[in-house]
C-alpha cells in the first residue's frame, strides 16, 4: 500500500472504501432500530425466522373452537391449518384423559357418560328424531283420515 | 356475474315502471286475456280429441305445444303494435302428464309418442308478456274415459277418485284461498278473526295456510312451489339461472318437508329448531336480498304469481320426501328403461359474452337476442314457418318446422356449450323413503352442489338438518325413487289499489279453467279451517266480500279462430 504522502496513492479506491463503510454503518444502525420485514431490501435474503411479519402475512393463530370455519364475508389473515386444528384437538383429548385419570375412578364413570351425551352432534339428534317418526308412522298414526262426506270439485262435464 | 346498471336507471326500471296505473294495468289485462284464451284453446283441443273423439287420431303433446304457442303468437300480433318494443311468450306452452313436473314441452322432432290415457292428470302451463308485464297460468285437468250421453250431451261417467283427486282438491282450494288472502291485503278489516293477530298478510301466514290445506288432504307441497311478487321483466322466468335482487315471496323446497317431519317427532325438538336456521345457512350470504325469506308483508299495488304444486302421499305407507329429479343425458341409459327426453326450453344468460365460431350459431344468437330477450324460448320459435297458420293444412307445416329445426340444432349446442344459453331441465316428481336417506352413508356431508338443478339462492342444500346435498339426494333417487303424480295450479293476480281497490285475476278462474270433476275422501281440517271457509265466503260475496275481477278469455269460434272484437272483462 502506498503511503499517505505518496505521489501515486490510489485516491479513488480509498474514497470509495470509506464511502461504502459509512453507508454500511448507517444501514446497520437502521436495521438495529427498525425490525426488518420480509419485503425490506436488506432482508431480501435474510432468514424468514429473523424478519418481521408483514401486516398481510397469514398468522397461524391457534384459535381452536372445535367447529369448522364458517364462510364469512370478511378478510382475515389469521389462519388455522387443518393439521394444527387436528393437533390441538388431539392434545385437548389427551389433557382431558389425563385429568380424568388423575381425579380418580369413581367420578370418571359419571363424567364419561355425560361427555358422551354432550358429544352427540346435531345430526345425530336429527336422525334419532326422524327414526322415531318412521316408527310412529308404522303404527299408521300420520295417515290422513277420511271422514265426513269428503270433497267434490267441479261438475259433470269435460 | 353482475351487470352494472346506474342507480337512476335501476330506479326507473325496477320502481317507476312497476307502479300500477291505467297503462300498466291494461298491459297486464291484455296479457292475461291472451293467456286465458290460449288455455281455453288447448283445453278445447284436448276435449275434442280425447273426450269427444272428433278426430280419428288423438292429438299428441308435441302438436299441442306448437299449436298453443302459435295461437298465442297470433293473438299477440293483434295487440300493441308499434307501441311497445317487446312482447312475446313468457312461458312456452308445456304439457306435463302425471309425474312430469316441469319443462316438458317437446319439439315436433321428438321421436317419443306422447299421448294421454284415461285417468291421467295433465298440467297445461303457458304465459305471455307484453312490454315485460307477464301473466302466466297453469291448470291441471283430468283425462276421463270416453263419456256417456246424458241429455244429448256427452259427459264423463263419474268423478276421478283416489290420490290424484286429493291433490287436485288441495291445489284448487289452496290457490283460491291464497287469492282471497292477497285480496284481503286491500281490506285488512275483513280478515277472519283467526288471522287478525298475525300482523298483516305475511309470508309465514301464506305458507302455514297452504301447508295446512295440503296436510288435511294427505298431500305435500312440492319443492318449486311459490307465491311470489312479480315485476316488469322479473316474473321468475330465469329462476335458478339468474339471481333476482329483492326477491319477495314464499318458496317451498325439500328443507320444509324435513322440518315438517322433525316437527312431527314426538320427542322434544326445541334443541334442534333453536339452532337450526341461523347455523346452517352460510353467514356470508345471509343478508342477500336474493334469498327468499318468509319475513315479508303483502302490500297493495303488487302483482303476485301463485304457483302451487301438490302431490299426494296417500299411496305410500312409509314416510318420505318428495323431490324433483332432473332428466339429463344419462337418464334412461341403464337397464331400467326410464323416461327420457331432451330439454327444449332455453333461456339466454345475458351476463355471458363469447365470440362464436360457427356462422349458424352467430345467426341464432342474434335472433335470440333480438326476439326473445330475457324470456325462455324453444328452438321452433326461430323457424321461418312459425307461427303455424291454423287455417291451413297442419301436417305440411309441421314438416316444414321439423326441417328448420335441423339447421339450428348445431348452433344451439354451441350456444349451450359456451353457456350463452341455459336449458331448463325436464323434472320429474319422485318419492324417496326417509328410511333410505337415513341409512345411507353420507361421508361427504352437505358439500357438493348439483349444477343442473335450478334452485333459488340459499336453497342449494335440500336437507340442511340431515346434511344431505343435492348430489347425494340424486344418487338416492336413482335407486329408491318412486314416481308420484303431481298437480299444479298457477295464477297471476294484481292487487289493484288504483281507484277502488280490487283484486284482478289475470289468469285462471271459472271462465277458462274450472276444476275437473273429482272427489276426494278427505275434508279440510286443521287450525285454519274456519278462516279458509270464511275467505271462501268472502270471495263469493259480491257486495261485502273481496272484490275480484276476473279476466275473461276471447270467444273461441267453431273453427278455433278468435273473434277479434276486443271485449275487456
Amino acid at each position: 500500500m502506498a503511503s499517505k504522502n505518496s505521489i501515486n496513492k490510489p485516491k479513488n479506491k480509498i474514497n470509495a472504501f470509506s464511502h461504502a463503510k459509512s453507508l454500511a454503518k448507517k444501514r446497520a444502525a437502521r436495521a438495529k432500530s427498525l425490525p426488518s420485514t420480509r419485503s425490506s431490501l436488506q432482508a431480501r435474503y435474510a432468514d424468514k425466522a429473523t424478519t418481521a411479519i408483514r401486516p398481510t402475512d397469514s398468522k397461524a393463530v391457534a384459535l381452536y373452537t372445535g367447529e369448522s370455519a364458517q364462510p364469512i364475508a370478511k378478510m382475515t389473515n389469521t389462519t388455522l391449518s387443518n393439521k394444527r386444528a387436528k393437533k390441538i384437538a388431539r392434545n385437548q383429548k389427551y389433557i382431558a384423559q389425563r385429568k380424568q385419570a388423575e381425579s380418580g375412578d369413581s367420578t370418571m364413570e359419571v363424567e364419561s357418560i355425560q361427555s358422551v351425551e354432550v358429544k352427540q352432534s346435531n345430526l345425530d339428534k336429527v336422525k334419532v328424531l326422524l327414526w322415531s317418526v318412521i316408527e310412529t308412522n308404522s303404527n299408521g298414526e300420520y295417515k290422513a283420515k277420511a271422514d265426513g262426506e269428503g270433497t267434490t270439485l267441479g261438475i259433470q262435464a269435460f | 356475474m353482475e351487470l352494472a346498471v346506474r342507480q337512476e336507471d335501476a330506479d326507473v326500471l325496477l320502481k317507476q315502471k312497476n307502479v300500477l296505473d291505467e297503462t300498466v294495468l291494461d298491459k297486464y289485462r291484455t296479457a292475461g286475456q291472451i293467456v286465458q284464451t290460449g288455455l281455453k284453446y288447448i283445453i278445447s283441443l284436448i276435449n275434442e280429441s280425447y273426450h269427444l273423439q272428433k278426430s280419428d287420431q288423438p292429438i299428441s303433446v308435441q302438436e299441442l305445444c306448437i299449436l298453443g304457442d302459435s295461437f298465442l303468437i297470433n293473438l299477440l300480433s293483434k295487440v300493441y303494435n308499434n307501441q311497445i318494443k317487446e312482447k312475446g311468450i313468457s312461458y312456452p306452452t308445456s304439457i306435463e302428464v302425471n309425474e312430469l313436473a316441469y319443462g316438458f314441452s317437446p319439439e315436433l322432432d321428438d321421436e317419443g309418442q306422447y299421448f294421454f290415457t284415461a285417468g291421467d292428470v295433465v298440467t297445461i302451463s303457458l304465459g305471455v308478456q307484453i312490454d315485460g308485464y307477464t301473466s302466466q297460468v297453469s291448470h291441471t285437468l283430468v283425462i276421463y274415459p270416453p263419456g256417456i250421453e246424458l241429455n244429448s250431451e256427452i259427459k264423463p261417467e263419474g268423478p276421478l277418485l283416489g290420490s290424484k283427486a286429493d291433490a287436485i282438491c288441495a291445489s284448487h282450494i289452496a290457490t283460491e284461498t291464497l287469492m282471497g288472502l292477497l285480496g284481503l291485503s286491500l281490506t285488512p278489516e275483513k280478515l277472519p278473526i283467526a288471522l287478525k293477530n298475525e300482523g298483516g298478510i305475511s309470508g309465514r301466514l301464506l305458507r302455514n295456510i297452504v301447508d295446512s290445506i295440503a296436510e288435511s288432504f294427505g298431500c305435500i307441497v312440492l319443492p318449486g312451489s311459490k307465491i311470489r311478487r312479480i315485476r316488469r321483466f322479473l316474473a321468475g322466468q330465469a329462476e335458478g339461472i339468474v339471481a333476482e335482487r329483492d326477491f319477495k315471496g314464499v318458496v317451498w323446497d325439500e328443507s320444509h318437508q324435513e322440518e315438517r317431519l322433525l316437527n312431527k317427532a314426538p320427542q322434544s325438538q326445541e334443541l334442534i329448531l333453536s339452532d337450526s336456521k341461523s347455523n346452517i345457512k352460510p353467514s356470508g350470504t345471509n343478508n342477500s336480498s336474493a334469498i327468499p325469506s318468509d319475513e315479508f308483508i303483502v302490500l297493495p299495488g303488487e302483482v303476485y304469481q301463485i304457483d302451487i304444486r301438490i302431490s299426494s302421499l296417500n299411496d305410500f305407507n312409509e314416510v318420505g320426501l318428495i323431490t324433483l329429479e332432473e332428466i339429463d343425458h344419462f337418464t334412461g341409459k341403464n337397464n331400467k328403461q326410464e323416461f327420457n327426453s331432451k330439454s327444449t326450453i332455453h333461456i339466454r344468460d345475458f351476463a355471458i359474452n363469447h365470440q362464436l365460431k360457427l356462422r349458424t350459431s352467430r345467426k341464432l344468437l342474434s335472433e335470440i337476442d333480438n326476439q326473445f330477450s330475457v324470456y325462455p324460448f324453444k328452438l321452433s320459435y326461430t323457424s321461418k314457418h312459425f307461427p303455424i297458420d291454423l287455417s291451413k293444412d297442419l301436417t305440411e307445416q309441421f314438416n316444414d318446422i321439423k326441417q328448420d329445426l335441423k339447421t339450428f340444432k348445431l348452433g344451439l349446442s354451441e350456444l349451450n356449450n359456451r353457456h350463452l344459453i341455459k336449458s331448463r331441465p325436464i323434472q320429474l316428481t319422485k318419492f324417496v323413503p326417509l328410511e333410505q336417506i337415513l341409512i345411507s352413508a353420507n361421508p361427504t356431508g352437505k358439500h357438493g352442489i348439483d349444477m343442473n338443478k335450478p334452485v333459488l339462492p340459499g336453497m342449494e342444500i335440500p336437507l340442511p338438518q340431515l346434511g344431505v346435498s343435492s348430489l347425494k339426494l340424486k344418487s338416492l333417487l336413482n335407486k329408491h325413487g318412486k314416481s308420484v303424480t303431481n298437480v299444479r295450479e298457477s295464477i297471476t293476480v294484481v292487487i289493484n289499489n288504483v281507484n277502488n281497490g280490487e283484486i284482478i285475476r289475470l289468469t285462471g278462474g271459472s271462465k277458462s279453467s274450472s276444476p275437473s270433476w273429482v272427489h276426494s275422501q278427505y275434508q279440510l281440517k286443521g287450525a285454519y279451517v274456519e278462516a279458509i271457509n270464511q275467505i271462501g265466503q268472502l270471495l263469493q260475496d259480491k257486495r261485502f266480500g273481496i272484490k275480484v275481477k276476473e279476466i275473461y278469455p276471447y270467444k273461441l269460434n267453431q273453427d278455433k279462430s278468435v273473434e277479434t272484437s276486443m271485449q275487456l272483462d
